[in-house]
C-alpha cells in the first residue's frame, strides 16, 4: 500500500511493505522497521531500525507535529487543490473555456515549452487571461492568430502529441 | 487547511515591473495622506492655537489608549470635490480603543473652515454611525464644528440619508443600548447641538464650547438681544442650569481625562463567540502583493497569491477547488478569526456563480463569515450563457449574499464591473466594512464599452433625425465618454465620494481586516433564511 503524504511541506511517498510484527516503511529505497512502544497522551516512544527515541506530537488540524530530539516535523496531506489540477488536464491541446479574442502569442509552432509556461494572452469580458502549457511538449500549432476572435471551445494551440512508451506514469493518490 | 503553494517568481520581469509600478501608487497614496492628515494653512493653524484647541489629530492622540492602532476611514473622502477645500472630507472617523474598549470615532476638524460640514461630510459621518449601529460599537464624538455649509444645504440637509441621519442614527444607537459620549470642544450650533444633546453623556470644556440651536450673530439678528457664546450655551450655563451637558472641564486635556474615565465605566461587550485559532503571520511576505497586483486593470491575475499573502499561515482549505474555477472558495483565518474567502480569478459563469451561493449557504450554515476579493469584470454573457441561465444563477448568487446572516467584508482588490459587484457584495450590499487598493477601479462597465456604445447610441440617433453622421462627431462621443470614465472609475474619486471605507496600502489588508473583524463580532448575528432562489 504506498501514500502520498507532506513532510514539513514536501511531497513525500511512502510504501508500507509489511505491517506485523513490526511495520516496515519503504521510502525511496531505504527500507525501516518501526515499533511504537504503548504511551498515554502527547509523548510516545517509537523504536526506528533498532534504536529508540522519545518524541512529542500535538494534531493542529489535519496536520501533525511532531517532535523527535530537537527536530520539528510536520506532516501533513498533499493539497487538494493541486491534486485536483493535476486531473484530467494536459492534454494534447489548449481550448478556449470561453468565447474571447486573442491579444498575443508567447510562443511558435515547433517550440519546446515546459509545464506553466505562458503560451498566449486572451481578453474576454474586459479581462485579459494568460493561459500556460499543461505540460512539457512541442507546440504543433496555433490555431487562433493574434488579434483574432474565437468561439466557446476553439481549439487555439496543440501540441505534437506524446508517444505513448514516453507518457508519464500515472500518479498513485494512495487511499 | 493546506498551506498555498505559491507559483509567483519574484525574479520575472513582469513581478519587478509591477512591484515598482505598485510601490509608486502606494508612494502616491501615503502622499495624498499625509497632506490630508497634517497639511493646513498657518493662519488655521494660528487661530486654533490663539483660542488654546489642540489639532483633532491631538486630542486623538491623548483620547485612545497608547500603542493601539487606530484604524481610520476614509482619509482621502472629498479629495475629488470641493477643489480639494475639504481634506478628508473636514472630520476624522474610525475604530480605535478607549480604556480598553473598541469605539467608534468621529472627530471633527475645525482646522478647516471652522469645522464646517461639507455634504461629503455628513455623509462620512453618517457612514461612522452606520458602523457604530452595525456593529453595537459605542461611539465618541469629538465636537467642534460651525455646522453646515449655508451654500451647500440642498446637499446636505434634506433628504433621507443626510444630517437628519445623523440624529436618527444616534437615537436608534442609544435605544439599542450602543453608548455615546460627546466631547465638545468648540461651537456646536443648530443641527450640531444634538450631537451632545443626543449623546448619553457628554462633556464641555469651559470657555471654547458651546452648545445652542442659534448662536449669538442669529439671536441678535432675530431677537436684537446682544448676548456672549459662554451666557448663550456654555459650559457653566449647559452644566449648571439647562441639564444639556453633564461634565464641565477646564480645559480640553481635563475634557479628554474625564471622557477616558466615562468610557470606563462601560460594560464590556460580549462578543459572539466565533471559531479562532491561535493567529500567524502569514507564510508569504505580504510585500510580494506589490508585485501580483496588475499595472493593467484588464490583467486577470492569480487570487490565491493575494489569499497567501493575506491570511494566517497562508493556509487555505480551498471548497470545489476542481469546479467552477473562476471563483476561489475556501475557509482560512485572519488575525484567528474563521472567516469564508470568496475570491474572483475570472469572470462569473454559470458554475463559478451556483458555487458561490452554495459555498456562501455553507459559511451561514456554519456561522464563518464572509470576506470579498474582488476583481470582477462581470457574469459572462452571450447566447451560450443566457440560453443555461446566467441570469438566474447571478440572481441566486445575489439572493444567498444579500441574504447571509454572517457579517460580511469586502476588499476591491482591482476590477468592479457590472453585476460582478452586485453578486460580490459591493457597496450596496450592506457589507460591514469595505476598502479599496489604489488600483481598484469601478463602473458599471469599462470606459471603451461606454464609449463604444453611447458611440452606437449617438449614430442611431442622429440617423433617425436625417443628420449626417460624421467621424469626429462620434469620436467626440467616445472621448468624451472616456476621459468622464477615466476620472469617475478610479478608486480615488471611489473613496471621495465614501463608496468605501478608504484606501488601503495592500499589505495593510490583513491588518484593517482583522481589526474589521473583530468589531463585528459585537452584534449578534442577524435573521436566518434567504429569499427564493430561481432554480
Amino acid at each position: 500500500m504506498s501514500y502520498e503524504m507532506l513532510l514539513n511541506e514536501q511531497d513525500v511517498s511512502l510504501e508500507i511493505t509489511a505491517r506485523r510484527p513490526d511495520l516496515r516503511i519503504k521510502s525511496g529505497d531505504l527500507v525501516h522497521t518501526v515499533s511504537e512502544v504503548p504511551s498515554v497522551g502527547a509523548a510516545f516512544e517509537v523504536v526506528i531500525d533498532g534504536k529508540t527515541h522519545t518524541g512529542w506530537r500535538a494534531v493542529v488540524g489535519d496536520e501533525v507535529f511532531v517532535r523527535i530530539g530537537t527536530r520539528t516535523f510536520v506532516v501533513g496531506l498533499p493539497q487538494a487543490q493541486l491534486r485536483a489540477h493535476s486531473k484530467g488536464k494536459g492534454g494534447d491541446a489548449l481550448h478556449a473555456d470561453m468565447p474571447g479574442t486573442v491579444i498575443a502569442l508567447h510562443t511558435e509552432e515547433g517550440a519546446e515549452v515546459k509545464a506553466g509556461d505562458k503560451l498566449i494572452t486572451i481578453e474576454s469580458m474586459k479581462l485579459q487571461v494568460g493561459l500556460v502549457a499543461p505540460r512539457d511538449g512541442t507546440i504543433e500549432k496555433i490555431h487562433v492568430p493574434a488579434e483574432t476572435a474565437f468561439d466557446r471551445g476553439a481549439t487555439l494551440i496543440s501540441f505534437v502529441a506524446l508517444a505513448a512508451p514516453d507518457a508519464p506514469p500515472a500518479k498513485s493518490t494512495g487511499t | 487547511m493546506t498551506i498555498i503553494k505559491s507559483n509567483l517568481s519574484t525574479s520575472s520581469e513582469e513581478f519587478r515591473q509591477r512591484y515598482a509600478h505598485n510601490k509608486k501608487a502606494v508612494a502616491e497614496l501615503r502622499e495624498m495622506q499625509r497632506v490630508a492628515r497634517h497639511i493646513r494653512p498657518q493662519r488655521d493653524l494660528d487661530r486654533l492655537s490663539k483660542q488654546g484647541k489642540m489639532l483633532p489629530r491631538e486630542r486623538l492622540e491623548k483620547l485612545l489608549d497608547p500603542g493601539t492602532p487606530f484604524l481610520e476611514f476614509s482619509t482621502l473622502a472629498a479629495n475629488r470635490a470641493y477643489n480639494g477645500e475639504s481634506p478628508s472630507a473636514s472630520c476624522i472617523t474610525g475604530i480605535g480603543t478607549i480604556s480598553g474598549r473598541e469605539v467608534v470615532i468621529h472627530a471633527d476638524d475645525s482646522s478647516v473652515k471652522g469645522g464646517a460640514w461639507y455634504p461629503l461630510t455628513v455623509k462620512k459621518i453618517v457612514r461612522a454611525l452606520e458602523i457604530a449601529l452595525e456593529n453595537h460599537l459605542p461611539m465618541v464624538h469629538l465636537c467642534d464644528s460651525a455646522g453646515g455649509q449655508l451654500q451647500l444645504q440642498s446637499d446636505l440637509f434634506p433628504d433621507k440619508h443626510l444630517a437628519g441621519r445623523m440624529f436618527r442614527h444616534q437615537a436608534m444607537m442609544s435605544k439599542y443600548g450602543i453608548k455615546q459620549l460627546a466631547l465638545v470642544f468648540g461651537q456646536c450650533t443648530a443641527g450640531g447641538a444634538y450631537i451632545p444633546g443626543l449623546c448619553d453623556y457628554n462633556v464641555i470644556v469651559r470657555g471654547t464650547g458651546a452648545v445652542f440651536l442659534g448662536g449669538p450673530p442669529l439671536v441678535k439678528a432675530a431677537t436684537g438681544a446682544i448676548v456672549t457664546s459662554e451666557e448663550l450655551g456654555g459650559c457653566d450655563m449647559h452644566t449648571q442650569v439647562s441639564g444639556t451637558c453633564d461634565y464641565p472641564a477646564d480645559n480640553e486635556d481635563d475634557a479628554i481625562r474625564i471622557g477616558r474615565d466615562i468610557v470606563a465605566q462601560w460594560e464590556l461587550p460580549k462578543k459572539w463567540s466565533i471559531q479562532q485559532a491561535v493567529p500567524e503571520a502569514p507564510l508569504y511576505d505580504p510585500d510580494e502583493l506589490y508585485g501580483i497586483i496588475p499595472d493593467d486593470i484588464k490583467k486577470g491575475f492569480e487570487m490565491r497569491e493575494v489569499i497567501a499573502r493575506i491570511v494566517d499561515g497562508s493556509r487555505f482549505h480551498e471548497y470545489q477547488p476542481a469546479y467552477g474555477t473562476t471563483l476561489v472558495c475556501g475557509y482560512a483565518h485572519i488575525w484567528g478569526y474563521k472567516i469564508g474567502i470568496l475570491a474572483n480569478n475570472g469572470i462569473l459563469f454559470n458554475d463559478s456563480s451556483l458555487k458561490a451561493a452554495h459555498f456562501m449557504e455553507l459559511c451561514n450554515q456554519n456561522n464563518t463569515p464572509l470576506l470579498f476579493l474582488q476583481n470582477i469584470t462581470g457574469f459572462m454573457i452571450g447566447t451560450d450563457y443566457e440560453r443555461a441561465g446566467i441570469t438566474k444563477d447571478g440572481a441566486k448568487m445575489i439572493m444567498a449574499q444579500v441574504g447571509s446572516h454572517v457579517p460580511k467584508f469586502t476588499v476591491m482588490c482591482h476590477a468592479s464591473f457590472g453585476a460582478g459587484n452586485y453578486g460580490m457584495c459591493g457597496r450596496a450590499y450592506d457589507g460591514r466594512f469595505l476598502f479599496t487598493w489604489p488600483n481598484h477601479q469601478i463602473g458599471v462597465m469599462g470606459g471603451e464599452q461606454a464609449a463604444n456604445t453611447l458611440a452606437e447610441v449617438k449614430l442611431n440617433q442622429l440617423k433617425r433625425n436625417g443628420q449626417e453622421v460624421t467621424d469626429a462627431i462620434l469620436n467626440e462621443v467616445r472621448t468624451q465618454t472616456l476621459k468622464a470614465y477615466e476620472t469617475q472609475t478610479s478608486a480615488y474619486y471611489s473613496t471621495s465620494e465614501l463608496w468605501d471605507d478608504g484606501i488601503l496600502d495592500p499589505v495593510d489588508t490583513r491588518n484593517a481586516l482583522g481589526m474589521a473583524i473583530s468589531a463585528s463580532l459585537n452584534a449578534p448575528l442577524g435573521d436566518r433564511g434567504y429569499g427564493v432562489f430561481r432554480m
